[in-house]
């Protein structure tokens, strides 16, 4: 029947949405997933770059670091509302990544993960000395998410009242790369990836696929760094700082490439890690690290064929 | 004047720091094809065990040294050994995001052992200040200089005269037809990731005693490093070595002149400026 | 596909061992489910020169390569190598040229960014040659002269021919028992072509096993005392040159004579 897988899913995103009343309806549960929710949308901008098209964006910060800045700037310092500062925050990091984009063109893999983590120092330092975002303090007192849709206000003073929204984006990201990975670019990007060779002899520009995948993945990250604006209510240079960079890698490659879940549950995964199981930052980075090494070691297509090797054999 | 000649040989015992730290790296490149994102903490690790060895055993500083040379050659070596499959897979991608993770890992361990304090590498060199004229600078500088001089002087003489130098050649050129010569090229690859292990602990044990160290020190204060071997091309010798000295005169001039925050940044600017202008000069 | 004159391969068996310099027993070769090669046994013994002969496609690259163990490409392998009666079949390709195995591969072949000399210099001093003929670089270059001129200059300078004399040059300089040469008359003139062959046919009357995979069957006629026909990855044919240059379906397909 194929209304089944339809269907399905639509009542999984339902029920999901309860999840943390499932999980006791309290703060943290509601706090704890909202931060999976945003770190997952981010993992899925990388997503789309590492797994679909084979390389390794190490920049990808500062597309979150722009959605991020973009909305505190705008809703502190100009009063904008959620919606406009939304707009903003897309329009910024896609405009940067088209930026970005342009400047890497002809760059070959290797070196283009050398300037896109490059493009996360110069951020950084930027930010640390532009009076105009704070400098080193950073944008604090963001208000709170605010927007009115037909005459109805929506507030969301509280991680609880946050998690709708970063439920809804959630579902708009899973239903952007399921829509990417059917696409014809999904395809291109997947034979470049593959045959590079193959791609430019059937007429395929990688050089022009991988702009395009950049900057359609570059609101993803934007989307992820507007949320966290709202949700943190202070963003600081540390946005654009390897933190994030490494729990989005290491969430992308952990569970299965190129899945459509696999990142949600890598982020899921070590967030609930670190928010719950923490021995302290130090032995996070030794864990997160440790876990990369495993993986593309012993495990190169993610901890998910543990597995499907039992699977196999039963 | 006395301020641009000071500036000038500024830049240029920074530009010999910088040598030092981009040779493992380059050689890493150019020979093996090979990637170690984790090269700014083996740095942080190699300022560690060094300080370590002086302030807690009271160990001369040259035995200090060689202590932190060989945990960094062990560990390199033992990076090697745990990417084996992968180096053979050529898989750039994973060794890359490998690496970044070993960084981490290597990041923690010496955060749990060493502290998150900042600590200052007091050597015999740098605690002497030498004056001439108007001009300031220290033994570790001089030092510094003398190193750099010397390792690329040696690495330079191995590659273009000796055995093992037109052996490591073979295997950057080719490494299944190096296997046809009689070439372990399995072995070289462990022994150029532990030389480069080797080398950037001995750079960070000559160059960290210029400033105080961190355990969060790690890859943002290699990043540098990028520029030096891109520019200086991957695996050329005394490319490097040139390039290295044009980077350390700018970020100095830079800091000095124009504004010390925004000295790497524009460096990066360059590089990007350069990348775009010249993309192919950069085929390895 | 066999007449009166030529008799197909299932010979060579173990009790011949002791005299075989080079052993290949059940090779196979596969590319994911393709089966490149599969050869039963293939023997070549001291100072014998055999020709493999085939068209395009036919395997002979993958034969040899497989052989050392060795290729650009990912063919999963087996089968027993056996070198002076020792197995090597389990040793990666390095070791099995430190062992008197040597390969001159198609294509790229030499260091294009080392010199002539830098190319052959080292190799003689692989340790370990117990009784092999070694070849001084005095005894190189008296027999490739052209090197000897060359001697300064970059792979990359040299022409066709010359490389393919460094190829096989620097081969000797490992002290070989048994000499693989994969097509090396490729792109290479008639004249030069013979030299070349004429040079390694010599060095295999002094004692040196040879095994020759050619495209040129006229060339390989020459200098071989022995010649298989591989098609379709499998030796279908063997005999004397003049058996085989007689063979119908040998001349009919691969030397264009009407039969």
């Amino acid at each position: 029947m194929k209304i089944m897988k339809p269907l399905m899913t639509a009542l999984l995103a339902i029920a999901l949405f309860f999840a943390p009343q499932l999980m006791g309806g309290s703060n943290v549960s509601y706090s704890l997933l909202v931060i999976i929710g945003i770190f997952a949308i981010l993992a899925y901008s990388l997503d789309l770059v590492v797994s679909d098209l084979g390389e390794v964006s190490l920049g990808h910060t500062v597309f979150f670091g722009t959605g991020a800045y973009t909305t505190a700037v705008a809703s502190s310092q100009f009063g904008l509302g959620a919606l406009e500062t939304l707009m903003l925050a897309l329009a910024a990091s896609t405009l940067v990544a088209a930026f970005v984009g342009l400047i890497t063109l002809k760059l070959r893999e290797f070196i283009f993960s050398l300037v896109t983590y490059s493009l996360a120092v110069i951020s950084i330092t930027l930010a640390d000395n532009w009076m105009f975002v704070g400098g080193t303090d950073g944008i604090s007192g963001i208000p709170p998410l605010k927007f009115s849709i037909l005459g109805l206000d929506y507030l969301a003073r509280t991680d609880q009242q946050l998690w709708p929204v970063v439920y809804l984006g959630l579902l708009a990201t899973l239903y952007l790369v399921h829509t990417f990975r059917r696409s014809r670019l999904g395809s291109e990007a997947m034979t470049v990836q593959l045959n590079t060779g193959l791609a430019i002899m059937s007429g395929i520009n990688p050089m022009l696929v991988r702009m395009k995948v950049l900057v359609l993945s570059a609101p993803l990250a934007g989307l992820a760094g507007w949320l966290y604006a709202y949700q943190r209510a202070y963003i600081s240079s540390d946005v654009f700082g390897a933190y994030f960079l490494l729990i989005m890698l290491t969430a992308v490659i952990m569970i299965g490439r190129r899945q459509l879940l696999c990142p949600l549950i890598g982020v899921a995964l070590i967030i609930t890690q670190e928010k719950m199981f923490s021995l302290g930052a130090y032995w996070d980075n030794i864990i997160l690290g440790t876990i990369i090494i495993l993986v593309l070691c012993f495990f190169p297509g993610g901890l998910s064929r543990l597995f499907t090797r039992r699977v196999a054999h039963t | 004047m006395e301020n641009f000649i000071q500036q000038l040989i500024n830049g240029l015992v920074i530009g010999h720091a910088y040598a030092l730290i981009a040779i493992g790296w380059t050689i890493l490149l150019g020979v093996a094809r090979l990637v170690n994102f984790g090269h700014g903490e083996l740095y942080m690790l190699g300022a560690f065990t060094t300080w370590w060895a002086i302030s807690a055993y009271d160990i001369p500083y040259g035995l200090a040294i060689l202590i932190s040379m060989v945990i960094g050659g062990l560990i390199g070596f033992l990076m090697q050994l745990i990417m084996l499959r992968l180096t053979f897979r050529k898989d750039l991608i994973a060794i890359m995001i490998v690496t970044l993770g070993f960084g981490k890992v290597i990041s923690g361990v010496a955060s749990l052992l060493f502290g998150a304090n900042g600590e200052i590498l007091q050597t015999p060199l740098s605690s002497v200040d030498l004056y001439w004229n108007d001009l300031w600078f220290t033994y570790q500088d001089i030092a510094i200089v003398i190193t750099a001089l010397l390792m690329y002087g040696l690495t330079w003489l191995i590659i273009q005269y000796t055995r093992i130098g037109r052996m490591a050649r073979m295997v950057a050129e080719d490494p299944p037809l190096a296997a046809l010569y009689g070439i372990n090229a399995r072995l070289a690859y462990f022994l150029i990731f532990a030389f480069e292990g080797v080398a950037v602990t001995l750079a960070a044990a000559m160059v960290a005693p210029r400033s105080p160290i961190l355990t969060s020190m790690g890859f943002d204060e290699t990043i540098i490093t990028f520029i030096v071997v891109i520019i200086g091309g991957i695996g050329n010798v005394l490319g490097n070595y040139i390039a290295a000295l044009l980077l350390g005169i700018f970020i100095a001039f830079f800091s000095t002149y124009i504004s010390a925050a925004f000295a790497t940044a524009a460096a990066f600017v360059v590089l990007i400026v350069l990348l775009i202008a010249q993309p192919n000069r950069l085929q390895a | 596909m066999t007449n009166g004159c030529s008799k197909p391969i299932w010979g060579d068996k173990m009790n011949e061992s002791a005299a075989n310099v080079l052993q290949v027993l059940q090779l196979q070769a596969r590319y994911g489910g393709n089966l490149a090669i599969q050869i039963e046994a293939l023997n070549i013994r001291p100072g014998e020169m055999v020709g493999v002969i085939g068209a395009n496609g036919a395997g002979k690259s993958t034969l040899v390569n497989a052989i050392l163990g060795w290729s650009r490409g990912q063919p999963k392998i087996s089968g027993r190598i056996h070198l002076a009666g020792e197995d090597i079949s389990h040793l990666p390709p390095f070791q099995r040229v430190r062992k008197g195995l040597a390969l001159v591969p198609e294509n790229k072949l030499i260091f294009d960014q080392l010199t002539v000399e830098q190319n052959l210099i080292d190799s003689g001093t692989t340790q370990d040659t117990g009784d092999r003929r070694k070849f001084s670089m005095d005894d190189i270059y008296a027999l490739f002269p052209n090197l000897k001129n060359r001697r300064h200059h970059r792979g990359s300078q040299l022409s066709g021919g010359e490389r393919q004399m460094l190829g096989i040059a620097h081969a000797l300089r490992l002290a070989p028992r048994a000499l693989l040469l994969d097509e090396p008359s490729i792109g290479l003139a008639p004249m030069l072509v013979q030299s070349v062959l004429a040079t390694v046919r010599e060095l295999a009357q002094d004692g040196l096993a040879v095994l020759l995979v050619e495209q040129n069957i006229h060339a390989a006629l020459r200098v071989t005392d022995r010649m298989l026909l591989l098609e379709r990855g499998k030796l279908v044919l063997e005999g004397t040159p003049s058996e085989l240059k007689i063979n119908p379906v040998v001349a009919q397909v691969y030397l264009g004579r009407r039969a």
